[in-house]
């Protein structure tokens, strides 16, 4: 990886300003890049060449049983332990309040032994009713796409191979329905592996685990085929397999992810904005970027193309999203030219004839030809939260006012007296422990409300704030108003953190969740982003990209 | 009972929404869970301690708030919620008369193992040490926390007034100690808190009628 000299010319005047970047429609039309966090991974064990290979397969003829997946890499080895399990299909869930599902896995520290996985077997597949310990780094499930796992085996045993259309249709095997990281039940702590190269980058742990789950989706339907059709049955085409990736099916849980999560949105955000800043900074376009900006652009065509999604709002979104791409293509005609700073022009033209659907897959597709530029800029996507806890008690009230009067301003101008300003609240449910939405004019349970009602909460401390002298410290104030302390602190991270918010109001009627979890799922890598509700979707993940097997053969 | 192996989120968050629970404001109760994971990582079970100090006082929030002034923090009332005073004396790591610049005395704290931690911050962020006498514990914290065993003794002292003075910072090693692990008597008072509707009502917006959902009455 290329890590950009510390002295990088200062491209500030091309960045844009979160007022722009930190609005929930521009979130909600985020497209991953090569900076998510799935290609961040897959170019490390590329280029340090890690070897992957599978010690364990004990799997029957009925799909049942375990195996083990061996990840070596230049300092450390992960093992992906799956078990494969018989679930007859009434009680096949992605609800995260299902008990049982087709297939359930963890990330090992290290090889386990026999003692590892006898653990291992007696608490994996129970998932959140087993305990897992510091030696897993990630515990998840996943449920087949029951037509197409079905149809692919059926077709591989009489010995041909699928159509590319049929596997296109759903697009993946199996579909995660939680893959849980950083200290979940009794896993790792994410400080325990945070200073580890390899995984310093924010999900790395749970983006290999899923790699490593598609690699067993493909290596189930060959071993099911193979044991069905004998001699006669054929394994699944490497280039045919590769159109698959592995589904993920995610509630309203993501949603509140990054507003808790204040400084690691920031750098995220901060990340790619300098990124594409750095790129429309570049005084020419030489004639290799301008091919491989041709190649991202047809492949994000194609990908558009490809990409379905019933949900009425995604429909119009792939809709301006598909008529944008023509245009950027009719546009690159006349593009570069020979005037200063083609990129920059380039941007400004989107800015003025896209649609933000349209802007944000083209700030991916202009990222793509310039890994040397940007790729180094992915160290910087992680965060150490903790050293951004404290609390600065010498901070006055009049630095706290004028921070608020800077960074959330947006916050300050909403009309809380509507009640559609407030027409929500977040809650957790009991049975589940999961992010839930209510309606506050109609539903009970506003009185345990959850504090992501940040522009509320923005408003609120302002107003206590005036009734006291300019030079008070926080300190003093946070004394005498305990109920804004989460505020100030998230005030004084925002200083510091210019995309750390997001600047609109999650309690409002018209908010989206599924805007929040389109932006975190495109940092992960997802494509295909398919809602299903405005509180529910499915995605996929590694569609397109290469095996465990396609690298270590490369 | 064996003791049960919790990460240091798990200890985080559960700490967390017990504290929220018991009443205290979410930016407490996320000191209260920063506290826990703190000493949780340092091979201190506070987990009984934060509960015992919930259950004893989940009423009274406002009457446990420390009165800063110099040479003595007194208490509004009987007690010093540890919670309460640590998140003020953090919030004073750099003040003229805050715990680093001078010795200060305090009225009784209640649990002040879960005090450490701040004092942790505080030196953090003052670039000092700090020495503490604790009823009849000495024990010195710095930037890496205090030993172990002054730790352990000190979590089963249930109340005592503070005697800090700032020292000068000296670089000492302390071993990581194992990991977190909690003893499993106080779970289920602290998971029983997780649900409870915190007793102040959250702010002047809140119109909700005051019943929990229907689909959270599992208990």
């Amino acid at each position: 990886m290329t890590h950009p000299a510390p002295d990088y010319p200062d491209v500030s005047a091309f960045r844009r300003p979160a007022d722009v970047v930190m609005r929930l429609a521009r979130m909600g039309s985020a497209h991953p890049s090569r900076l998510s966090f799935l290609r961040v991974l897959l170019r490390r064990i590329k280029s340090e060449g890690w070897q992957i290979d599978r010690p364990l397969w004990q799997v029957d003829a009925n799909g049942v049983g375990r195996a083990v997946y061996r990840a070596k890499g230049p300092a450390r080895t992960y093992s992906l332990v799956a078990f494969a399990h018989d679930l007859p299909d009434d009680q096949r869930s992605d609800r995260v309040i299902a008990t049982a599902w087709d297939a359930t896995f963890a990330l090992f520290d290290g090889e386990p032994d026999a003692a590892d996985l006898a653990r291992l077997a007696a608490n994996v597949p129970l998932q959140e009713a087993g305990r897992v310990s510091p030696r897993e780094l990630t515990l998840a499930r996943a449920n087949r796409s029951v037509r197409l796992f079905r149809h692919v085996v059926n077709t591989l045993a009489k010995g041909t191979q699928p159509t590319p259309q049929s596997l296109d249709e759903v697009g993946y095997l199996m579909r995660t329905t939680a893959v849980y990281g950083a200290g979940k039940f009794g896993a790792a702590d994410r400080a325990v592996i945070a200073d580890r190269d390899e995984l310093s980058t924010p999900f790395q742990a749970e983006m290999l685990t899923v790699w490593l789950i598609r690699a067993f989706t493909v290596d189930l339907v060959d071993h099911l085929a193979a044991t069905k059709g004998g001699a006669k049955a054929v394994p699944l085409d490497r280039t045919l397999r590769r159109r698959l990736g592995v589904g993920n099916s995610t509630g309203l849980g993501m949603a509140p992810f990054l507003v808790r999560h204040p400084v690691l949105l920031n750098n995220w955000m901060a990340v790619r904005e300098e990124a594409l800043a750095r790129v429309r900074a570049l005084p020419e376009a030489t004639g290799e970027a301008v091919q491989a900006l041709h190649t991202a652009l047809t492949a994000a065509t194609d990908n558009a193309h490809r990409w379905r999604s019933d949900h009425p709002i995604q429909k119009g979104k792939l809709t301006d999203l598909r008529a944008d791409l023509a245009r950027v293509a009719g546009h690159l005609t006349q593009w570069p030219g020979t005037a200063s700073l083609p990129w920059n022009r380039l941007w400004l033209w989107a800015e003025s004839a896209l649609t933000v659907e349209g802007q944000e897959a083209l700030a991916s597709v202009m990222l793509e030809p310039h890994g040397d530029l940007v790729d180094g800029l992915t160290c910087c996507l992680g965060a150490d939260e903790a050293a951004q806890f404290r609390l600065n008690g010498a901070a006055t009230v009049d630095a706290t006012r004028a921070a608020l009067a800077q960074h959330y301003d947006w916050a300050l101008r909403v009309d809380f007296t509507l009640p559609d300003a407030q027409a929500r609240f977040w809650y957790v449910s009991e049975e589940k422990l999961e992010p839930r939405l209510g309606a506050r004019q109609t539903e009970p349970g506003a009185d345990r409300e959850q504090p992501l009602g940040i522009a509320r909460m923005a408003a609120d401390l302002d107003a206590a704030l005036v009734a006291y002298t300019g030079e008070t410290s926080v300190a003093e104030f946070a004394l005498r108003h305990p109920e804004h302390r989460l505020m100030l602190r998230r005030v004084q991270i925002a200083r510091r953190h210019p995309y750390a918010e997001v600047r609109d109001n999650l309690i409002a009627e018209t908010m989206l969740p599924i805007d929040l979890m389109r932006c975190k799922l495109a940092f992960f890598g997802a494509s295909h982003f398919d809602p299903r509700s405005d509180k529910w979707v499915r995605i996929s993940l590694f569609q397109g990209e290469p095996f465990p097997d396609d690298l270590s053969n490369a | 009972m064996t003791d049960i192996a919790l990460s240091r989120a798990e200890v985080e968050a559960l700490c967390l929404k017990a504290a929220r629970g018991a009443g205290m404001e979410w930016g407490l109760a996320e000191e209260a869970g920063f506290a826990a994971g703190w000493l949780a990582a340092r091979g201190i079970d506070a987990a009984a301690e934060l509960l015992d100090h919930l259950t004893q006082n989940a009423d009274g929030w406002p009457t446990l708030s420390p009165i800063p002034a110099p040479v003595h923090w007194a208490a509004s009332g009987a007690q010093l919620c540890p919670i309460a005073l640590g998140a003020a004396l953090s919030d004073r790591a750099s003040a003229a008369d805050g715990p680093c610049a001078a010795p200060l005395t305090t009225a009784t704290v209640h649990q002040p193992i879960l005090v450490i931690p701040f004092l942790a911050a505080c030196v953090k962020a003052g670039d000092t040490a700090l020495a503490l006498r604790c009823g009849e514990i000495s024990l010195l914290i710095d930037a890496l926390g205090a030993p172990f065993e002054d730790l352990a003794r000190l979590s089963h002292l249930r109340s005592a007034a503070l005697s800090l003075h700032p020292m000068p910072a000296t670089p000492r090693a302390i071993a990581p100690t194992a990991l977190p692990r909690i003893a499993p008597k106080p779970l289920p008072g602290l998971r029983r808190w997780r649900g409870t509707p915190p007793c102040p009502p959250p702010t002047p917006h809140a119109k909700g009628p005051a019943r929990r959902p229907a689909t959270t009455t599992e208990r």
